[in-house]
């Protein structure tokens, strides 16, 4: 059984806690950084199996983290999960131009959170 | 000059060689001879018009007449377009003191929402156990926690979309929707609501409903927030959701058994926090926005939203939209 490692680029603590708390109960095992710039330096030297990118982000923007990711080759492939803001418009439209495969509105549901990384990639079993 | 203002009627010099008329000279080496001034205007004149001629002679009184009808027409013309100037000027400022609310209220309510999501997130977690058993006592606490807060949330978000509206700053995402597909989400997501209440929960829509063209998100909201008030307003019975195609229009239809509205409150319920009576608010909840909202997603489809209503018998709100909403119709 192969552990599925996911990366949480979050600037806020607490919310960082939330995710921590949330996977402790699960085989997952959670990567943090706290801004774009530590986020892509992360992903590449880790190769996460998941990213959950927040928009509003110091230094790099979760847009433009997620843009970079997906034009280099070695992360191209790697789910992104936007966790993007109701409140300024256009989020959406945004993280999934720039190529994130699902978007969560803050304040998310732990729940949906959790439902939604295990569909995109199941708990130690086979890629998704 | 100084005197036709002063005095308000006109006045001429016949022959400016003649007299003491300031910088005389100057007009006289310009050519002038004779002139004629006239008030523009007659209360707070501050402007004169006056004619020149080249050979010294009295103005007769055709030509003064003409001339006081030529300023003071002109006067009104310059005053018109003082006043629009000053009007644009205002409706500028307005605007943009608008947009200011607008963004202003968008930053704080996305900075509401970081602790929000901790608040909310956490909650959740424990009730669902992920930090062990919950204590059975402590579940009905940590329940009206949740609600509470999912509450200010909506209320959050329901202010940021009428600020947006009133700023000119909500745009309808105009698509191809399917009518069925919409009311059907509304079902699902209150169905659960109606079921606890132990009220009927049914929705009509016709088969042959065409595929329509219009902001289908918006248009949902509209419907939960009809829908909503519809299930929190009624305490026995059921609660309708109807769509009818006519024409190019169509006409949604949202009817309760619930507790009514008295005739003299239907005007005011369309506005921003105006429950029919402020103990509704307490035992029904809601925001007191979604009203003003649906109304205003619903004018912005070129549409329109009434209630026919009577206390004891329940509440039938209407929507009608045309069945394709064209981009640049949307006001």
């Amino acid at each position: 059984m192969t552990v599925k490692t996911i990366l949480y680029v979050e600037d806020n603590e607490v919310n960082r806690r939330i995710v921590q708390d949330l996977l402790r109960r699960t085989s997952y095992r959670l990567i943090e950084a706290p801004d774009g710039e530590a986020g892509l330096e992360m992903a590449r030297r880790e190769r996460p199996d998941l990213i959950l990118m927040d928009i509003q982000l110091p230094k790099i923007s979760g847009i433009e983290a997620t843009r970079t990711l997906r034009r280099e080759p070695a992360t191209a492939a790697i789910p992104i999960i936007a966790i993007t803001s109701f409140a300024l418009a256009g989020d959406e439209q945004k993280a999934k131009e720039a190529g994130a495969t699902a978007y969560l509105a803050k304040p998310y549901s732990p729940r949906d959170l959790l439902e939604m990384i295990r569909k995109l990639v199941p708990e130690g079993g086979g890629a998704a | 000059m100084g005197e036709a203002l002063s005095s308000g009627r006109p006045v001429q010099v016949a022959d400016i060689a003649a007299s003491s008329f300031p910088d005389r000279d100057g007009y006289l080496r310009a050519g002038f001879r004779a002139v004629l001034a006239v008030p523009m205007g007659s209360a707070d004149v501050s402007h004169v018009m006056a004619l020149y001629r080249r050979e010294s002679r009295q103005f007769d009184d055709r030509t003064v007449d003409l001339l006081t009808t030529l300023a003071n027409q002109s006067n009104v013309a310059i005053e018109n377009a003082r006043l629009f100037e000053e009007v644009e000027a205002k409706s500028r400022q307005l605007e943009a003191a608008s947009r200011h609310k607008s963004d202003f209220l968008a930053i704080v309510s996305h900075e509401l929402r970081t602790p929000m999501n901790a608040i909310l997130g956490f909650n959740e977690m424990i009730l669902d156990s992920i930090y062990g058993d919950v204590p059975e006592e402590l579940k009905r606490p940590l329940t009206d926690m949740q609600n509470s807060g999912q509450h200010l949330l909506r209320l959050i978000n329901d202010v940021l979309d009428l600020s947006k509206i009133e700023a000119g700053r909500m745009e309808l995402m105009l698509a191809d929707y399917s009518v069925r597909d919409t009311v059907e989400a509304v079902r699902a997501s209150l169905g659960s609501l109606a079921a606890e209440k132990g009220l009927e929960f049914v929705t009509a829509v016709p088969e042959d409903v065409p595929l329509a063209h219009g902001d289908g998100k918006r248009l949902t909201q509209c419907l939960m927030n009809l829908a909503g008030n519809a299930l929190k307003f009624t305490r026995a019975g059921r609660v309708e959701i109807a769509v009818e195609h006519r024409g190019e229009t169509l006409v949604f239809r949202v009817a309760d058994t619930g507790i009514g509205v008295p005739q003299e409150q239907i005007d005011g319920l369309f506005t921003e926090f105006q429950q029919a009576d402020s103990t509704i608010a307490r035992e029904f909840g809601g925001t007191g926005l979604g009203l003003s909202i649906a109304k205003k997603f619903v004018e912005m489809h070129g549409g329109r939203i009434w209630v026919v209503s009577e206390v004891g018998q329940g509440s039938t709100f209407f929507f009608s939209i045309p069945l394709h909403v064209e981009a640049g119709r949307a006001a």
